[in-house]
């Protein structure tokens, strides 16, 4: 009886951590998605360029609640309060210079901030996928489970 | 004459060959399973993951094509509908589709293709591999639990958020599967509908003694391996031309079809940079600050317009020929279909030109080779923008011409083009707000 409780439970668990594991890794590339488009933007309007800034400058209020992928910004510099509530990721500012608020309430990751965020944000992702997984390779199971017991069931009452 | 007889009997053998579909679908299925290990396990930043450029430059953008190249035929070899078939060998208990099922079936696709769009949005599905992954198995799981208990294909007919689009699209197609009229009259079997020793029956629940349209058609041949009087046939013809003879137009693939549009559009408009104005504007108009609200405010007017546009050409068309603005409505939204299929490949074509060398980067870096930095795009954007273009101009003159054929087929001759300017007028209406967008330069997703 404990044990069908306890079966229970964890069932009821994983079922109503699906919503929030979603919301959860979908929390950082939320704000990408809406955030992301004025930095695309400024780059298919010619201040950005390419691999954004190449040994470039960035000044003033750019990329506020941005995001900068890819190698953008090698060698170059960045001043003043760029990427507030932003994201950077992989190579970005390598042999680079950032300045007075850069970066307030972002995050780096990738090579940048090797000890830090990057490899605590992995392990959550990683551990995200996992029970997304195993919840739904559950779930699966729990449905051919139950469609193999009606069938074979079904089978052995026309047999008799 | 001869030439199509010689094509006719070239797909015949393949599609009876004992071999297909199998051996795509379990090409397909490995891809599948890569990509999805991939999204989960692979890069977490989309523009480094290689099953996020798999999934979002390649396959979502060509998908279009390959429906109007090859109809459904991607239906027969998607990887969710293989895992599904396997399941039902196994333990599937072959329920009847439930009533409710075939009666609003193309409602709950038009409802779930709605929500895919606005969920990607707002939770950045694209932009997240895991995000993308989460949708995979999500699919899967709806796919699998169809399998279990319902027979033949009731995800892929009646659930599929894809299907839906799949149907439209395959209607402006250049590929049937039809049987011989005279050859079928004399039929005692039905083994294409029942099926055989050699196949099972039609997975998509159709006749094909009497199958008039491709919109359920997903090419997989059983019918051809089971017939015993070799009168299915598979041929090409004209683009669009079957939207022209709909003999029962129904309102929620009309719905569908205008609803694309409305998707196409906030697809674009997410993009440019007057979105970012529009959401601060309606942020400070509303008082509302929260993103995904002001999103779905956007959205849900950006799907009104066109059904609204649809709505005023049926009411203008339904001044001349005495027939209901509803019924005006299901048989004039077909003639958007043609419209739909441009402004979203046209749409779909930003990614894969100006995002497709991602592919390759991401695929060489995931095998552990050094890619240099370069730009993701395979052409200039000048090339892009004409080929958009051009695609919107065949958009155009194929959805003006199937409205004319429509009302042609339809109604008095004296009235067909009295009958078609408010449909056509509602077109040029679109067609005007799609190429001022395109005009706007769009963000990179990769």
């Amino acid at each position: 009886m404990l044990n069908t409780i306890a079966v229970l439970r964890k069932t009821t668990c994983g079922l109503a951590m699906i919503p929030m594991i979603f919301m959860s890794s979908m929390q950082i590339s939320a704000t990408g998605t809406y955030t992301g488009q004025s930095a695309a933007v400024i780059a298919q309007n010619g201040e950005m360029s390419g691999h954004d800034m190449q040994n470039g400058e960035m000044s003033g209020h750019d990329m506020q609640n941005g995001e900068m992928s890819g190698h953008d910004m090698q060698n170059g510099e960045m001043s003043g309060h760029d990427m507030q509530n932003g994201e950077m990721s992989g190579h970005d500012m390598q042999n680079g210079e950032m300045s007075g608020h850069t970066m307030q309430n972002g995050e780096m990751s990738g090579h940048d901030m090797e000890e830090g965020g990057n490899a605590a944000e992995q392990t959550a992702t990683r551990e995200d996928s996992r029970v997304i997984l195993s919840v739904f390779g559950g779930l699966a199971i729990l449905v051919i489970l139950v469609a193999g017991i009606m069938k074979y069931t079904r089978i052995s009452k026309m047999r008799r | 004459m001869r030439q199509m007889t010689k094509t006719n009997t070239m797909f015949n053998r393949v599609f009876a060959s004992r071999w297909y579909p199998g051996i795509f679908q379990a090409a397909v299925l490995a891809v599948f399973i890569f990509i999805t290990y991939e999204l989960f396990f692979g890069s977490l930043h989309a523009h480094k993951n290689f099953g996020t450029a798999l999934t979002w430059v390649l396959w979502w953008p060509i998908l279009p094509l390959l429906f109007l190249f090859t109809g459904r035929f991607w239906c027969a070899i998607c990887p969710f509908a293989t895992i599904s078939d396997g399941i039902q060998k196994i333990v599937g208990n072959n329920k009847p589709v439930p009533k409710f099922l075939k009666k609003y079936g193309i409602w709950f696709i038009d409802f779930f293709f709605i929500m895919i769009t606005w969920g990607d949005h707002v939770f950045g599905i694209v932009e997240s591999p895991v995000g993308s992954g989460f949708m995979m198995v999500l699919i899967a799981l709806g796919a699998i639990t169809a399998g279990a208990f319902f027979e033949r294909r009731t995800w892929c007919r009646y659930l599929c958020f894809l299907g839906g689009l799949a149907g439209n699209y395959s209607r402006t197609g250049i590929v049937q599967l039809r049987g011989t009229p005279e050859i079928c009259q004399k039929c005692t079997v039905s083994a294409c509908y029942k099926g055989g020793k050699k196949a099972a029956g039609c997975p998509m629940f159709e006749y094909t003694r009497t199958m008039d349209d491709s919109a359920r058609c997903n090419l997989c041949g059983n019918c051809v391996k089971n017939c015993p009087n070799n009168s299915i046939r598979v041929s090409l013809r004209k683009p669009f031309k079957e939207l022209w003879f709909i003999k029962r137009p129904r309102f929620e693939e009309a719905f569908l079809a205008v609803v694309i549009m409305g998707i196409v559009f906030v697809q674009n408009i997410t993009m440019v940079s007057i979105w970012e104005k529009a959401q601060v504007w309606l942020e400070n108009m509303l008082g509302i600050h929260q993103q995904a609200a002001i999103f779905t405010i956007i959205f849900l007017i950006a799907m009104a317009i066109p059904v609204a546009l649809l709505y005023l050409g049926s009411w203008g068309a339904s001044r001349y020929n005495n027939e209901s603005v509803h019924m005006n409505f299901s048989r004039f939204g077909y003639a958007l279909i043609p419209l739909d299929f441009s402004a979203h490949m046209a749409h779909n074509l930003f990614h894969l030109l100006a995002e497709g060398k991602s592919i390759l980067n991401t695929g060489l870096s995931t095998f552990g080779f050094t890619v240099a930095s370069s730009s993701a795009s395979v052409v200039s954007m000048e090339t892009i923008h004409l080929l958009q273009y051009g695609l919107l101009a065949v958009g155009t003159v194929g959805s003006i011409y199937t409205a004319y054929r429509i009302a042609k087929a339809n109604y008095a001759a004296d009235h067909v083009k009295k009958i078609t300017l408010p449909i056509v007028i509602l077109i040029i209406v679109l067609i005007i707000i799609n190429a001022y967008v395109f005009t706007m330069p769009m963000m990179h997703r990769m």
